[in-house]
């Protein structure tokens, strides 16, 4: 544990909350989308398909989050709620979109991490310049 | 020495300990799990009779794992951790009193608890205690925003409920696993959709599950621990109160679960020396004026 804990600092430790939040909505998302697409036989899904399972995995990563950042750690969920929802629906989206398009399950909960951390520097960003 | 007040909030590092461990956890037993189905070579698995897409299983399988995993290292952080720091020693006025399992959701999810916390406004001669290797500054409400050490007493309780939700969670892991294989096999994946949704179900009942098995450990190990250490008392065996002077001795850390701010992790002596006439929030200038001798050792200058 000591040493997964000193990982996750070393990988992560530099990140703000928001992009923390969204790669956890991230990995989930891209989680169960890889799964989704391997148990399917890997087809390349239309556009409206991926909207609409982005959306669905968007609200489930959004409750998740409620629960853990917002209540298990004591952040708030009222608090969090809105920035994480946008935070998720974007997220969620675009990693399905891009999932979608590289086809690789395997990699597909490091690159829905990966996109929640960017979408989450950009919301961060974003929201200190509206001050 | 800090020459002036430190400035209350951020110091320019925002990071959690716990969520970073918690965003490790899902990305490693995701990853994972996305590889071991990249081994399977059939799209059905039958266990334990039960038959059901692999995706299904390992989607179960990875929410009760993970669920588990963010169990313990609550746990872990609470009570086994033990986090280096310095032997320090510092005074003030108790600004607020935080109690273990103050609200529902520490009795839903008993390995969330947080030990006992006593905030005290420390005397000016102890800011740099506060702003020293800090990321953060917690300060009182008061208009001068004076700083505070977040002082933890080791609860038993709060050990006895994670240690419980632990043992608990991981008896749930495996009714977790089978219960999400079933509520996600009876939807099956007859359609793109129903398959999405058979996936997020076992995902969801396997962690569920889990967390019904933490919160009945959690209560059980609660129940049984005697609380044996107390917040100390003064004369008359009044425990601290707000707005007593207090001087508190123990570990003190940077604390990546509070911000980055220092805190006592664990307080291992407290000293009484009396009350306050005033009400919170409190202002440094009143601990400053009216405990000119506290506990603490001398500051050796020089």
């Amino acid at each position: 544990m000591k040493a997964l804990i000193a990982l996750a600092k070393a990988v992560f430790g530099k990140l703000p909350i928001c992009s923390l939040v969204g790669a956890i909505i991230g990995s989930i998302a891209g989680f169960l989308f890889g799964m989704l697409q391997s148990q399917a036989g890997l087809p390349i899904f239309p556009m409206i398909d991926v909207l609409r399972i982005g959306l669905l995995l968007a609200i489930l990563g959004w409750l998740i989050v409620l629960v853990v950042v917002g209540i298990w750690l004591r952040y708030g969920a009222p608090a969090i709620a809105l920035q994480a929802l946008v935070n998720g629906i974007l997220t969620a989206v675009l990693t399905v979109y891009a999932n979608n398009l590289i086809r690789q399950p395997v990699w597909a909960t490091i690159i829905g991490l990966v996109i929640g951390i960017l979408v989450g520097l950009i919301l961060c960003w974003y929201c200190r310049r509206r001050g | 020495m800090a020459n002036g007040k430190p400035t209350c909030g951020p110091q320019g590092k925002p990071t959690d300990d716990v969520l970073t461990l918690i965003l490790a956890i899902l990305g490693g037993i995701g990853t994972l799990a996305s590889i071991i189905k990249a081994l399977l070579s059939g799209s059905l698995v039958t266990i334990l009779g039960i038959t059901a897409p692999a995706s299904v299983w390992l989607a179960a399988v990875a929410a009760a794992l993970a669920t588990e995993v963010i169990v313990f290292s609550f746990y872990y952080k609470r009570c086994l951790e033990n986090p280096p720091g310095e032997a320090q020693c510092s005074a003030g006025v108790v600004n607020g009193i935080e109690d273990s399992f103050n609200s529902a959701a520490d009795e839903i999810f008993p390995f969330t608890a947080q030990h006992k916390r006593v905030d005290v406004v420390v005397k000016s001669m102890y800011w740099f205690l506060v702003q020293n290797l800090a990321f953060f500054i917690k300060c009182a409400k008061d208009p001068a925003g004076s700083p505070m050490i977040q002082s933890f007493y080791e609860t038993d309780e709060v050990c006895a409920a994670g240690l419980g939700s632990t043992i608990g969670g991981g008896i749930g892991v495996i009714g977790g696993i089978l219960l999400g294989v079933l509520a996600g096999a009876a939807i099956g994946c007859a359609t793109i959709i129903l398959c999405l949704l058979a996936l997020i179900v076992a995902l969801i009942v396997a962690a569920v599950t889990v967390l019904v098995g933490a919160f009945l450990g959690g209560q059980i190990g609660k129940a049984v621990s005697n609380n044996s250490r107390p917040l100390p008392t003064g004369p008359g065996n009044a425990p601290i109160q707000v707005g007593d002077y207090i001087t508190t001795k123990g570990n003190l850390i940077t604390s990546g679960d509070f911000d980055g701010a220092r805190v006592y992790w664990f307080v291992t002596d407290t000293t009484l020396h009396g009350r306050s006439t005033g009400t919170p929030e409190f202002s440094f200038t009143d601990p400053d004026t009216n405990l000119t001798m506290d506990a603490c050792p001398p500051p050796i200058i020089g």
